[in-house]
């Protein structure tokens, strides 16, 4: 009996000790603040409205604590950043992604670009460069990739191969195709009252929308008038990725979407653009942004489409957005770069501007290109400024809360905590050391472990040519044909083939390669091999070489392609001449020689 | 049947158990009053945070000193009184069982006293701790039932029942406070820091602020050592006022 007290008591006590040590809370483990940065009596906005000013300690990539400004961190790099504001990363909720687009972005604050219509092929890798805590000089990338529309809709003039639909009953296999190419949300393009252009039918969006929503993405919609926005409200679509400017959106529109929930990016640059109101050359002229823009940018925005279309009206859009946005309606900041007139990343801080015109406060324009997005496209850790936040943040002069244009006098822009440009980074982390046989075309159009081949055209800079590749027989094995239409609508027309990292933060480094050999047939001219230096800007280094109509091999030393560096390859590609008309070529057996 | 040592050890704790489980003057203070003063000092008054850690050092102390201080110091002078030391020295088993059970016990309580403790820090006061110093925590505070047993078995041997029940409140209530088991012995004036390092509850609780990384800079060596050495000396004294009962 009195030994059962014991066995029972020891036992019990015993038994209530471990359970205990086991639920007792732990600390999360402590970052290391050896390297942190602290930004010192700065005032920030955290996504939803000014605060500070605080000292804001940023480590390992993320912000780790927010205190009273002057608090002492130990062992922390300490920035005074007084009469400064820091802002969460920004946003761009329209872009399309090609080229340089995720570094030209970065330059101007914009460190998240949601992508409206890129090729498939540049989503290979986006999840985990963008989850990736590492420095990086590239904008994270969240993507549509291939939009939905019909045969010889809108989406189908840009060069890139789209799988277009027929039918509502091909949504589902549709939908699962773009989530299997690593699309993270799906977008369609529903413009059924344009005579100009095909577009998909109410039936088969009706599909596209109820598909995405099946298999767990969100559906957001291209539209170009009040009518069709109307129907695809009733059909369920989650957001609107420009804002309709035939009409001004009556009350009965504004109440459906206020009740639907969805939220609209009104792509107003784009609209003042194509009003003949361009936000363009303003953004050139402006002293801090103007310099930071790459010649091509430049170059971008001075465009326009040359016609003031009657269905574009920047003040209904305008009045409609506020309209909008006072009903409730979430109203995100997106550029529609790079169509003519907007640059990546620059043309973020004109539409913020113009959202301030349509009647948002500054501090709701900043959140429709910070939190607002991040929340609507699933980047959780994106977008605010708050402890266990990403330190993707912009630091910029003045009080943006009082003048929105001072979003533009960007002082500093870090990526995962480190100043962009500055990254510490030993090159050779992300090495790619690229040799032999880049593509027999035996079986496929694969590449080796880390590159891809693709088409490429000046589409991607609002040019008009277009290309398209696809593995051909030839003899026993294959071939790659690239069937090309030059045109006249970008000043350095091209269209071709292209070899590219699978992912923009990749160097791949060519070795002791002394040659790039291959085969190549095809409408006769002088074509261009564009070989890229990683990172690099402006005109890529080129050399010329000839096509007949038979096989040829040609053999292009490297060393003798002034400007390329064979330790940083970013990719190459084979183009047409600059010339107007139709080219179609056929390559092969695209090796380095030693 | 065998009576083994482990066996006799087991029914003579068995007897310490449910001697105290049916005294509630002995239970509810020792066991609820120290989680009591925690909770209105270290959560409620503090509102949680530095204060609930630093607390939790400090009362885990104050908790282990109560059964170990009445337990053996008032029960081993009742016991005495009533004869029953005399009975167990004529009785077929070891005399250390006799220490051994009480020994058992009081760690027994004593561990029932800390875990409301360090439940109410944890889920109440909003003290997170890695899993290593919740342990470590854990065993210096039963750790510290060493030194004061044997301050309670000294008293014991040396007093009445009603004289140990008052030298044991005084010693236990002294220990407390100036000991800085209540309120931080920093916020003390000199004279009473004097008084603090005498105490062994003033060096057991640096001990237990070492190990919790409280503020301010603490020699936990030191500190072992006077803890050593103090124990040492009660046990040298229990020993000496045992020794003269015989």
């Amino acid at each position: 009996m009195l030994k059962k007290t014991t066995a029972i008591t020891v036992a019990a006590v015993a038994a209530a000790f471990v359970a205990l040590m086991i639920v007792l809370p732990t600390p999360q483990p402590a970052p290391d603040l050896d390297g942190a940065l602290v930004i010192d009596n700065v005032r920030y906005f955290d996504g939803e409205a000014m605060q500070g000013p605080a000292a804001i300690t940023v480590a390992d990539g993320q912000i780790v604590a927010i205190d009273d400004a002057g608090a002492e961190v130990a062992g922390a790099n300490r920035i005074d950043a007084s009469g400064k504001t820091l802002l969460p990363g920004l946003f761009d909720a329209h872009a399309h992604t090609f080229a340089t687009a995720q570094r030209d972005a970065v330059t101007f604050g914009v460190t998240a670009l949601i992508d409206m219509f890129t090729a498939p092929a540049l989503l290979k890798g986006a999840r985990d460069a963008r989850d990736s805590f590492a420095p990086s000089n590239a904008a994270a990338l969240f993507s549509a990739g291939m939009l939905a529309t019909v045969e010889r809709g809108h989406g189908t003039q840009y060069g890139i191969n789209v799988d277009t639909l027929d039918g509502p009953e091909e949504a589902p296999a549709w939908v699962a195709a773009r989530l299997e190419e690593g699309s993270d949300f799906i977008k369609l393009v529903y413009m059924p009252y344009a005579t100009y252009i095909p577009s998909l039918d109410l039936e088969t969006a009706t599909a596209v929308i109820e598909a995405a929503h099946d298999q767990g993405v969100k559906a957001v919609a291209h539209v170009s008038s009040l009518e069709g926005a109307r129907e695809l409200l009733d059909a369920g679509v989650d957001g609107f990725v420009h804002i309709f400017a035939d009409k001004v959106a009556d009350a009965a529109f504004i109440e459906a979407a206020v009740e639907r929930e969805v939220f609209v990016i009104p792509t107003l640059a784009v609209i003042a653009m194509v009003d003949g109101r361009s936000t363009g050359p303003g953004l050139i002229d402006d002293p801090d942004l103007g310099p930071r823009l790459t010649p091509a940018a430049t170059t971008n925005l001075r465009q326009d489409f040359g016609t003031n279309s009657p269905f574009f009206d920047l003040d209904k859009a305008l009045e409609t957005v506020g309209l909008l946005h006072e009903a409730g309606v979430p109203i995100l900041a997106g550029s529609d770069a790079p169509n003519p007139g907007t640059a990546h990343g620059a043309s973020v801080h004109a539409e913020m501007a113009l959202l301030v015109r349509a009647g948002l406060s500054t501090e709701q324009a900043m959140a429709a290109a910070t939190a607002l997005p991040a929340r609507f496209f699933g980047a959780d850790d994106r977008g605010r400024i708050e402890p266990g936040a990403r330190a993707d943040l912009v630091l910029v002069s003045g009080d943006p809360g009082t003048d929105i244009t001072a979003t533009r006098r960007i002082d500093s822009v870090y990526r995962n905590g480190v100043i962009v440009g500055d990254d510490p980074r030993p090159a050779e982390d992300n090495k790619l050391v690229i040799a032999g046989v880049l593509g027999d075309f035996e079986s496929g159009t694969s590449a080796p472990e880390g590159l891809v081949w693709a088409e490429t055209s000046d589409g991607m800079m609002g040019g008009d040519s277009n290309a398209s590749v696809a593995r051909i027989e030839r003899g026993d094995g294959g071939a790659l044909a690239v069937t090309t239409s030059v045109g006249s609508g970008f000043a350095f027309p091209w269209a071709g083939a292209y070899l590219g990292t699978t992912s923009q933060d990749t160097i791949g480094d060519l070795g002791d390669a002394r040659a790039v050999a291959f085969e190549v047939r095809g409408t006769p001219a002088s074509y261009r091999l564009m070989l890229f230096v990683a990172g690099g800007m402006g005109a890529p280094p080129t050399a010329m070489f000839e096509v007949t109509e038979d096989w040829q091999r040609v053999e292009i030393a490297i060393a003798d392609v002034a400007g390329f560096e064979p330790h940083r390859f970013g990719g190459m590609a084979f183009v047409t001449p600059m010339q107007t008309g139709e080219y179609a070529f056929e390559l092969d057996n695209v090796t380095l020689i030693r | 049947m065998s009576r083994t040592y482990a066996g006799i050890l087991a029914s003579e704790t068995g007897a310490e158990l449910t001697q105290s489980f049916r005294a509630p003057e002995f239970l509810l203070p020792t066991l609820a009053l120290p989680v009591a003063f925690y909770m209105m000092f270290g959560v409620l008054m503090s509102r949680g945070g530095a204060a609930a850690t630093y607390l939790l050092a400090t009362y885990g102390i104050f908790a282990v000193m109560g059964p170990s201080l009445f337990g053996f110091g008032v029960g081993v002078a009742g016991e005495r009184e009533r004869g029953w030391l005399e009975l167990k020295r004529a009785a077929p088993a070891p005399a250390s069982t006799f220490i051994g059970a009480k020994l058992v016990a009081t760690i027994a309580f004593a561990a029932m006293a800390l875990m409301p403790i360090y439940a109410a820090a944890a889920f109440m006061g909003g003290v997170e701790l890695p899993r290593a110093v919740w342990l470590t925590l854990f065993c210096v505070h039963l750790s510290a039932v060493f030194p004061f047993m044997l301050i309670g078995l000294s008293i014991g041997f040396s007093f009445g029942t009603n004289g140990a029940v008052a030298i044991a409140n005084i010693v236990f209530l002294s220990f407390a406070v100036l000991g800085g088991l209540w309120f931080p012995a920093t916020f003390f004036p000199g004279w009473m820091v004097a008084i603090s390092n005498a105490l062994p509850s003033f060096h057991m609780a640096e001990i237990a602020l070492t190990v919790v990384d409280a503020p301010g800079d603490r020699a936990a060596g030191f500190h072992a050592a006077v803890v050593a050495g103090m124990t040492v000396a009660c046990a040298l004294l229990a020993g000496w006022t045992w020794s003269r009962q015989r």
